[in-house]
């Protein structure tokens, strides 16, 4: 069974510290236009969503800002950033104290009361496949389509079949969520790899296949790549499992480099 | 013997909008219906939550089992204490390496003059 069917494969024991992959409870939200309205109370349940007003504009000119609602959500989201993304500010704080004569202890200790370091993660929020046209579910639920990160049901962390949105990534203060009980579940490094990947190929756009058929090609798994600087010219060195070298050129006349696609003109404000 | 009553949220709260039959300033009671739905209404709390145990249960949701899970649970405040690891070195990416991740991983699709076909 495949890493996306198969709960065994896809989850994974927790760390110490919030990982990229982790389950949450928390809160996600999408800006909107002038639409929402004071939201009567918190919700009460997973999945619920307030579209609330933030700020009334009245000029609808700049430099004012337009009217602006948020459609916050509140439920179950997955961590997005590395680990190490999450303790940078962190460990460098650390160290600075230690280079300033603070023993690891009193570094690390200083380092845990100041709420400024790693403040920001980044979630995405989790959503039933009710949610999803029937056309895109397999796509989802396969780890193909770009956009969304399948999620198998997981009965002892109550989490059903479902899929993250990484179309709707927000920002939250990492105080919010940092905290055990707050975690539901962790991902498998199998799946924390899938994930990279899906993150990959949604933000830059990348087909991580060619990686795989360059593999295939040579017949054995590249460990490294390393591009050669000669000038004007590109040239790239493959390293192989067998520690065979391999260096390409690229030809006098490479393609141009990819530019974003046209985008189909928005209707402006009124 | 009768089910239990419905134990159902009921908050309060003040008409900042006029939805007919409320005046601005009014003092209201909002019964939680259903996750996507309130019922705002000007009848005192204990009314309120009569009008509320009196409504049909709610469909189950997807993530009841994520909730029961975390019922009663504390909200968060602070983060976990953390130990310290290796520093994560800044790197910048040459033009050979910027190019080389865009040639070698490659791009799904090369630019069009409209919008790409839905995946």
């Amino acid at each position: 069974m495949p890493w996306y069917d198969d709960a065994s494969l896809y989850y994974g024991p927790s760390a110490e510290v919030l990982a990229q992959g982790d389950i949450v409870v928390a809160a996600t939200g999408v800006f909107e236009g002038d639409h929402g309205d004071v939201s009567p109370a918190s919700p009460l349940h997973f999945g619920e969503e307030r579209l609330v007003q933030v700020w009334l504009g009245s000029t609808r000119t700049l430099p004012e800002a337009p009217s602006l609602g948020l459609r916050a959500q509140w439920g179950l989201a997955m961590v997005l950033p590395h680990a190490c993304a999450l303790e940078k500010e962190f460990n460098e704080h650390v160290a600075l104290l230690v280079a300033a004569g603070h023993t690891q202890p009193e570094a690390e200790q200083l380092a845990n009361d100041d709420v400024s370091l790693d403040r920001f993660i980044a979630l995405a929020p989790l959503c039933t496949y009710a949610e999803l046209a029937l056309e895109r579910r397999a796509g989802v639920q396969t780890g193909a389509r770009l956009g969304a990160f399948p999620v198998p049901e997981n009965v002892s962390g109550g989490i059903p079949a479902a899929w993250v949105d990484l179309r709707r990534i927000s920002t939250t203060d990492v105080s919010l969520i940092d905290v055990e009980p707050l975690r539901l579940v962790s991902l498998s490094s199998l799946a924390q790899a899938h994930l990279q990947a899906a993150l990959a190929k949604h933000w830059a756009y990348r087909d991580l296949s060619r990686y795989d058929e360059l593999q295939h090609a040579f017949g054995q798994r590249i460990t490294a790549v390393v591009p050669i600087s000669t000038g004007k010219k590109m040239r790239v060195g493959f390293t192989l499992e067998d520690g065979a070298q391999l260096v390409f050129d690229a030809s006098d006349k490479p393609p141009p480099p990819p530019s974003a696609p046209a985008r189909r003109p928005r209707p402006s404000r009124s | 013997m009768p089910a239990a009553p419905v134990r159902r949220k009921v908050t309060k709260g003040r008409v900042v909008r006029t939805p007919e039959g409320f005046e601005v300033g009014q003092s209201v009671h909002f019964v939680a219906v259903s996750p996507r739905t309130w019922i705002m209404t000007l009848e005192p709390v204990e009314e309120a939550e009569r009008l509320a145990a009196a409504l049909p249960t709610p469909p189950e949701s997807p993530w009841s089992a994520a909730m029961t899970r975390v019922q009663g649970i504390p909200h968060a405040a602070g983060r976990r204490p953390r130990k310290a690891g290796s520093v994560e070195l800044d790197s910048t990416a040459s033009d050979a390496e910027a190019l080389a991740f865009a040639t070698i991983v490659v791009p799904k699709r090369r630019a069009r003059s409209t919008r790409a076909v839905v995946r």
